[in-house]
């Protein structure tokens, strides 16, 4: 019996590696969320501000009407993040 | 783009993300073609931390404490542009040290004010923050600053669920605290304190906890001392292999046995005088032992770090092993279970094991057959020690952090209740105990957040209910039970009339 337990015990233990990996993969990761929900919104926002510029609206609420003090920041690491998310060959980059 | 915006409001946090982005595309060569050369030199100008720190005397102008941490981002990044030397980044980060110190007492969480107590979201995630920063711009966070993340970290993962589908809250905790939480875990899962892969960690414990609870079964299964007072050397095994590694640089596959040995020596030294002591006068010696070690261990703070501890870094994997820090660290705990295990079975088995358990069960008959009492017991209670030292020394390896108060009285508890749960006096009770003590907890507080301890209480009371001997002592009775031949009705009627005399029977007179 002890050879056998043993025997059980070295088993599992030498699966568990691959086996906790499986557990771990099983749940949705996070940057998929990012990937497939806040990179298109991301992109549909910048090419509104390419296209509209400092008249782009929002809902019918205009985007530069100087209320949000760090808007120039958050435009910028937006577009170098959408850059950056780009494959090499991609033209926009 | 950049023209775009050059001219309007950017302040503080604003100045951080845009100078950001500018280090960014400046890492992959496209800074020049993105921004024109004078819209750069605005930037420069406009993106500056002295906008809302004061040149001359480093004070914030009208803004709360963390505001240091974004002036120290971009102070940093502005060294990394080129834009300027690092005594700024430097003093801000003084200031902000001199700010923890001064207000944040033993806990180490940041007080917006300047010692009002205003703690809020920031006082979390701050500590994470200012090691992003350090991150950001390929640095390695100072000592203090892992500490401090450290706890923020274990706030936070005190408030997720294990399986990865959110928070303990019904309720939206609203985008700011919650992307609080994912700023702290994230910053902390690139530092070398948490497991990318909390399962793998877990299982690693598990076998921890089994060297430990084998040590301590040794002592009191085989040799009937009861020790209420392990989680002491399995505190002396970890700051051993910790302070070996920070303080002295010595590799941590050195640490390990020279934990073994050192657990060893104490333990065979505190055994000599409760040799006078047995049953529960033992207990409360050791117990004594276990509530003092955790506070020595904070005085001196000079070797130990005090109540902050000390911060280690995980291990790399050796000779290019195609393994991560987590998957390394469990062959390795593994492989280290393994010649423990197998030592302790051929010492238990044989010679010793016999005189170890005889004066366990009567120690003046064990006396009279020409074993040493008082030297078994003394060796006995060395061993153990030192083989819940080396489990000490390789829980601080895998958490790479002690801390006082992670070794407290309630940990000699715990690994008390994994041997009686285990089965005592067996080899593989410490397996089944290891996995119960460290799962059981879990799954009580999945069962009821308001009462995880009662829930935990009712398990042990159903175990010992259904398995007086243990999970070992119930698994060899049903194996007895499965592996027995039918017994025949003849011979069932044979036995009924010549039955042999039980082995445990009393001799006839």
């Amino acid at each position: 019996m002890t050879r056998l337990f043993a025997a059980a015990v070295l088993v599992a233990a030498f699966c568990l590696p691959s086996l906790a990996e499986a557990a771990a993969t099983a749940i949705l990761p996070y940057n998929e969320t990012v990937q497939s929900k806040l990179q298109p919104q991301l992109e549909a926002l910048l090419i509104g501000l390419v296209r509209d510029g400092r008249s782009l609206t929002i809902d019918g609420i205009p985007v530069f009407n100087g209320k949000d003090k760090f808007l120039p920041g958050k435009i910028a690491i937006s577009l170098v993040e959408f850059i950056l998310s780009l494959p090499p060959e991609d033209p926009r980059q | 783009m950049a023209r775009l915006t050059v001219d309007d409001a950017n302040d503080t946090w604003g100045a951080y993300y845009y100078i950001l982005a500018l280090d960014q595309l400046r890492r992959v060569g496209l800074l020049q073609a993105a921004v024109d050369r004078l819209t750069l030199a605005k930037l420069r100008v406009r993106l500056d931390w002295r906008t809302f720190v004061d040149a001359d005397d480093f004070t914030l102008i009208d803004h709360p404490n963390n505001y240091y941490c974004v002036a120290l981002g971009i102070a940093r990044l502005r060294m990394r542009m080129g834009w300027e030397d690092g005594a700024g980044a430097h003093r801000i980060y003084d200031k902000i040290v001199d700010h923890y110190r001064q207000y944040s007492g033993d806990y180490g969480f940041a007080d917006e004010t300047d010692g009002e107590g205003r703690f809020d979201r920031y006082s979390v995630l701050l500590s994470a923050e200012l090691a992003h920063h350090f991150v950001e711009t390929n640095d390695r966070p100072p000592p203090e600053v892992l500490v401090w993340l450290r706890k923020s970290a274990e706030v936070m993962l005190s408030r997720l669920h294990e399986d990865g589908t959110g928070f303990e809250y019904g309720r939206s905790l609203g985008p700011y605290s919650e992307t609080a939480i994912i700023e702290v875990l994230t910053v902390a899962a690139t530092l070398p304190f948490t497991t990318s892969n909390f399962r793998l960690f877990q299982f690693t414990q598990v076998l921890i906890y089994a060297i430990a609870l084998l040590g301590l079964n040794m002592l009191t299964g085989y040799n009937g001392q009861i020790s209420l007072g392990h989680g002491a050397f399995y505190a002396i095994g970890a700051y051993t292999t910790a302070i070996m590694i920070d303080r002295w640089n010595i590799g941590y596959g050195w640490t390990l046995p020279t934990a073994g040995v050192v657990c060893l020596v104490v333990g065979f030294l505190f055994g000599r005088p409760a040799l006078r002591l047995e049953g529960l006068y033992l207990a409360l010696a050791t117990f004594a032992l276990a509530l003092s070690v955790p506070q020595i261990l904070k005085y001196f703070e000079h070797w130990t770090g005090g109540s902050q501890g000390i911060v280690l870094s995980k291990p790399k994997p050796p000779f290019r092993l195609p393994l991560n820090e987590d998957q390394w660290l469990y062959f390795l705990t593994l492989a280290v279970a393994l010649v423990l295990f197998v030592l302790a079975r051929n010492l238990l088995g044989g010679r010793v094991g016999r005189a170890v358990v005889a004066v366990r069960d009567n120690h003046i008959a064990a006396e009279a057959m020409g074993i040493n009492n008082s030297l078994y017991k003394s060796v006995v209670f060395g061993v153990s020690a030192a083989y819940t030292g080396i489990a000490g020394a390789l829980s601080a390896v895998v958490i790479a952090y002690v801390a006082p108060d992670s070794f407290d009285i309630f940990l000699s508890i715990t690994l008390l209740t994994g041997i009686v749960i285990g089965g005592l006096a067996t080899i593989s009770g410490a397996i089944f105990g290891a996995v119960f003590i460290q799962f059981v907890p879990n799954w009580a507080q999945d069962i009821s957040k308001a009462a995880p301890w009662a829930i935990f209480g009712i398990f042990l009371i159903v175990f010992m209910y259904v398995m007086p001997r243990g999970i070992a002592g119930f698994c060899r009775l049903v194996w007895i039970r499965l592996t027995r031949p039918p017994v025949t009705r003849e011979e069932a009627g044979e036995t009924r009339h010549h039955a042999p005399p039980r082995r445990d029977a009393p001799p006839s007179t």
